[in-house]
């Protein structure tokens, strides 16, 4: 509302004095409720630092990145989504690009019980797995099986909504499903020594995880807004990897429904296995490696029909701070 | 005898009948066809008088109380004049009219429910209230009027119905088989009840029924109509004593009438 | 009456009670996983628990509902007297009705998700989507049930289409509008949470989502216990306001 008042105030030649008036409005869809990984962003806010850049940052909650690669490509300002959901959307004709990386490994892994007689993946033949149709896992899987020398009809998928599946795997309604790593604890605390578990990294398929995402048009037109959203968020994230408990502690107080011992869990679990990477400490946080997006894209491309786009277009780096890096790895 | 009695009415202009009937037909168009529900119904209701109209399903009895009450158009030709000069009557004010299902409004307690006709009009209100009281205690219901229509047994429904149709002080009361929907020992009781009604009142009232007996112990005058085609047959009247009793239904006289409709109608 | 009534309400609470003890008895008994059934004892304790934001999140919730509900009662009668009215716009717009009211909320949602944002507004929009329906069909056939004899009765005394609308169709509606009201308020109820499930970022159907993940599942039967609280909370205020306003004779249902 004030922002269309300001506008006509200013088609009029008039000033308004009034700072709210001057912030650029931003709406950051998140890939699901809010989670350990997304505390950097909440103590920003928490911090002011967004709005000290000139920015009115609102956070959405998601449900999926799915939907909320759907949502940036609709009009959203910025968002969290999986690279992977980027590159469909993109390939489906949305208008959006990954600004800054966020899980440099992927964040994806497969779970089962050892007493069901599952020994590793190749061991899925002839079982049910519960992953929802949307679920990357359960798209990809013909990439996986392919890469595992396994069958890939030989599975049978049970639709299971995302937030049900930990409880569907500990009360054997399935043989296993996948899970992201940073609620590993979860998995760990109820199923403990029976917990069986292989990351897609291991089987081969390191692909890029959860970014941070920008509309393509708002990125064109406000470049500098989009900047300056990008620059605060690798220095909230940097800050967190630092000094944690502030971050937690500001998440805690914004979100209901969370324990911050379990979001604190959550958070070391994003820092040391999913954000630890190479092109991070060298180039800059949140460095997206050609390469790499160049055979993510491929990988995606034997899964899903889309239309053609050169890689570089879907993931950009022109926003980064080069001098905000992951600190090196200490000497051991 | 029919002829020589209207000769004798149209003669004299001050006993000129309050509703008078030449001709009167209906036809109705029924799945694109013809259906003559009446034809050439011709009686003379006087003021006061208690007519009943009797025959079987499809007679036009109904068709002939409808066109009375202002709801139907009789065909052309026909010939429908209610009221005159020293008795004037306004349609759609001043008739009553009573089904066989009382109708009562559920939500409205029974003096709300008498009141119905009195507010449509805009009677004022003050005297309607009283009057509406006086015929609840003209019915027997004295005690009755905070009561919802589903506290009270179908006999009381009817007399409440009654008591309705009379509030507005309406000129006509038609009704039709106003006693069908009751067990057979109320309705002879309703048969008394009505009769008594009708003395205290003064009321013209033309009642539609199936029973002969019924419409024999309640009519000044019975009018017989005819089904296969609709028209009537007989225009009889009663000369029974003014004041009934139940027991005149055993008598010869009424045992006469009752032959009388009975071969008119094909029964005997 | 009265004495019946505390009675019948007493037998409600000794009933619910005893549901209470068996729950307790049989988490205790069978040894049952916190995370599948939790004891009515560690229920009951996430109340004391401020992470949860009880208090924001059943307002916010109960907000969709009312909102919900009250939204289709105000245009569900709305439509149902225009179609009464006027039975030109009853055939042009109700085919339009039944049609939209086929398609079922929830496959809505991912569209919604991608058109509008989240938030109490639309999730009261929600909510009255899928109680619209039923009160606005319940309502127009009471409107419309009036027996034809009756209107031969008022229209010999010339009877306008207002009286009879005000004094016969009108009153005679008023108990299947209250029929319609209860099945409203359990729509209203089923409304919000879909909503809130498919998108939201507040409310007792988004922290159920929200703990579910971690297997929290005290909270989840606490939200669920509370979302059946405003349930029955706004069916009660539907069924006391018929009992004063319905004659007991006419209530359906």
């Amino acid at each position: 509302m004030r922002r269309w008042f300001a506008a006509a105030l200013a088609a009029l030649g008039l000033q308004v004095a009034s700072p709210a008036a001057a912030q650029e409005q931003v709406t950051l869809v998140l890939n699901w409720t809010p989670s350990g990984d997304h505390a950097p962003l909440y103590y920003a806010l928490q911090q002011g630092w967004y709005r000290e850049a000139g920015v009115d940052l609102k956070l959405e909650i998601g449900r999926g990145s799915g939907a909320s690669a759907n949502r940036v490509g609709a009009g959203a300002e910025m968002g969290i989504a999986d690279l992977g959901s980027v590159m469909v959307a993109r390939g489906s004709g949305a208008d959006l690009v990954a600004v800054m990386n966020i899980f440099a490994n992927s964040p994806q892994g497969f779970y089962w019980l050892k007493s069901s007689g599952i020994k590793s993946v190749s061991d899925f033949a002839g079982r049910r797995l519960g992953n929802p149709p949307g679920d990357a896992a359960r798209v990809m899987w013909p990439a996986i099986a392919r890469r595992v020398g396994m069958d890939p009809f030989r599975v049978t998928w049970v639709n299971i909504n995302p937030a049900a599946k930990p409880a569907a795997l500990i009360s054997r309604q399935v043989d296993g499903t996948t899970f992201f790593y940073n609620y590993h604890y979860i998995m760990q605390r109820e199923i403990g020594d029976d917990l069986g578990f292989a990351s897609w990294r291991s089987l081969g398929l390191n692909l890029y995880g959860n970014s941070l995402v920008a509309n393509g048009r708002f990125l064109r037109e406000k470049e500098a807004v989009a900047r300056a959203v990008t620059r605060v968020t690798q220095r909230a994230y940097l800050h967190c990897i630092e000094t944690p408990a502030p971050c937690i502690a500001a998440m805690t107080a914004a979100v209901s429904g969370i324990k911050p011992e379990e979001e604190m869990q959550n958070w070391q679990l994003t820092v040391s296995a999913l954000m630890d990477d190479d092109a991070f400490r060298a180039r800059a946080f949140g460095w997206f490696v050609p390469e790499r997006v160049r055979e993510d894209l491929a990988v995606i491309r034997e899964t899903f029909g889309m239309k053609p786009f050169e890689a570089d277009t879907v993931a950009t780096n022109a926003l980064l701070d080069t001098s905000l890096r992951l600190p090196a790895r200490p000497a051991k | 005898m029919l002829a020589s009695a209207d000769q004798k009415r149209d003669q004299s202009p001050e006993t000129a009948p309050f509703i008078r009937l030449r001709n009167v037909a209906k036809t109705f168009m029924r799945d694109g066809a013809e259906f003559k529900a009446l034809t050439d119904a011709s009686f003379d209701v006087g003021k006061g008088e208690l007519v009943c109209l009797v025959g079987p399903s499809g007679c036009g009895k109904s068709t002939l109380l409808r066109i009375l009450a202002g709801l139907l158009r009789a065909d052309q030709g026909s010939t429908v004049s209610i009221g005159g000069p020293d008795v004037p009557f306004e349609p759609g004010r001043d008739v009553g009219i009573a089904f066989q299902q009382p109708l009562l409004l559920k939500w409205r307690r029974v003096l709300e429910n008498v009141l119905l006709p009195a507010q449509i009009l805009g009677l004022p209100r003050k005297a309607s209230l009283e009057r509406a009281r006086d015929l609840l205690h003209l019915v027997g219901l004295s005690g009755a009027e905070r009561k919802y229509p589903y506290e009270l047994s179908g006999g009381m429904q009817q007399r409440v119905a009654i008591a309705r149709a009379l509030v507005h002080d309406p000129k006509l009361v038609l009704m039709d088989e106003p006693f069908g929907a009751l067990d057979a020992l109320t309705r002879e009781r309703m048969n008394v009840e009505l009769l008594r009604i009708w003395e205290k009142s003064g009321k013209t009232i033309v009642l539609v029924t199936h029973g002969i007996g019924e419409a024999v112990f309640l009519g000044q005058r019975v009018v017989v109509l005819t089904a296969g085609p609709a028209r009537m047959a007989a225009d009889i009247p009663i000369r029974l004593p003014a004041r009934r009793t139940l027991e005149l239904k055993t008598g010869e006289a009424f045992g006469a009438y009752s032959r009388q409709i009975y071969g008119l109608l094909g029964m005997s | 009456m009265r004495r019946r009534t505390l009675k019948v309400a007493g037998i409600a609470v000794l009933s619910h009670a005893l549901a209470v003890l068996a729950w307790y008895v049989f988490v205790k008994l069978g040894n049952v996983p916190e995370f599948i059934l939790p004891s009515p004892l560690a229920t009951i304790e996430t109340l004391a628990d401020p992470r949860y934001d009880w208090w924001t999140n059943t307002a916010a919730t109960a907000i969709e509902i009312f909102g919900g509900f009250l939204l289709a009662t105000a245009l569900g009668v709305l439509f149902a007297l225009i179609f009464t009215w006027s039975s030109l716009g009853l055939a042009l717009l109700m085919p339009l009705l039944v049609t939209f009211n086929m398609i079922p909320k929830v496959a809505l949602g991912p569209l919604v998700i991608v058109w509008m944002s989240y938030g109490v507004v639309t999730n009261i929009v929600i909510a009255f989507t899928i109680a619209f329906f039923p009160i606005l069909l319940t309502t127009l056939r009471g409107l419309r049930e009036t027996e034809p004899e009756l209107l031969e009765l008022v229209r010999a005394l010339r009877a306008n289409r207002w009286q009879i609308f005000t004094r016969i169709q009108l009153p005679g509606a008023l108990p299947y509008l209250f029929s319609g009201m209860k099945v409203g308020s359990v729509l209203a109820v089923a409304g919000a949470i879909v909503g809130e499930f498919i998108g939201s970022e507040l409310g007792l159907g988004y922290l159920m989502l929200q703990v579910q993940v971690r297997l929290d599942t005290a909270g989840m039967m606490m939200a669920v216990l509370l979302i059946s609280a405003i349930g029955i909370v706004l069916y009660g205020l539907v069924a006391a306001l018929e009992a004063l306003v319905v004659v007991r004779d006419a209530r359906i249902g």
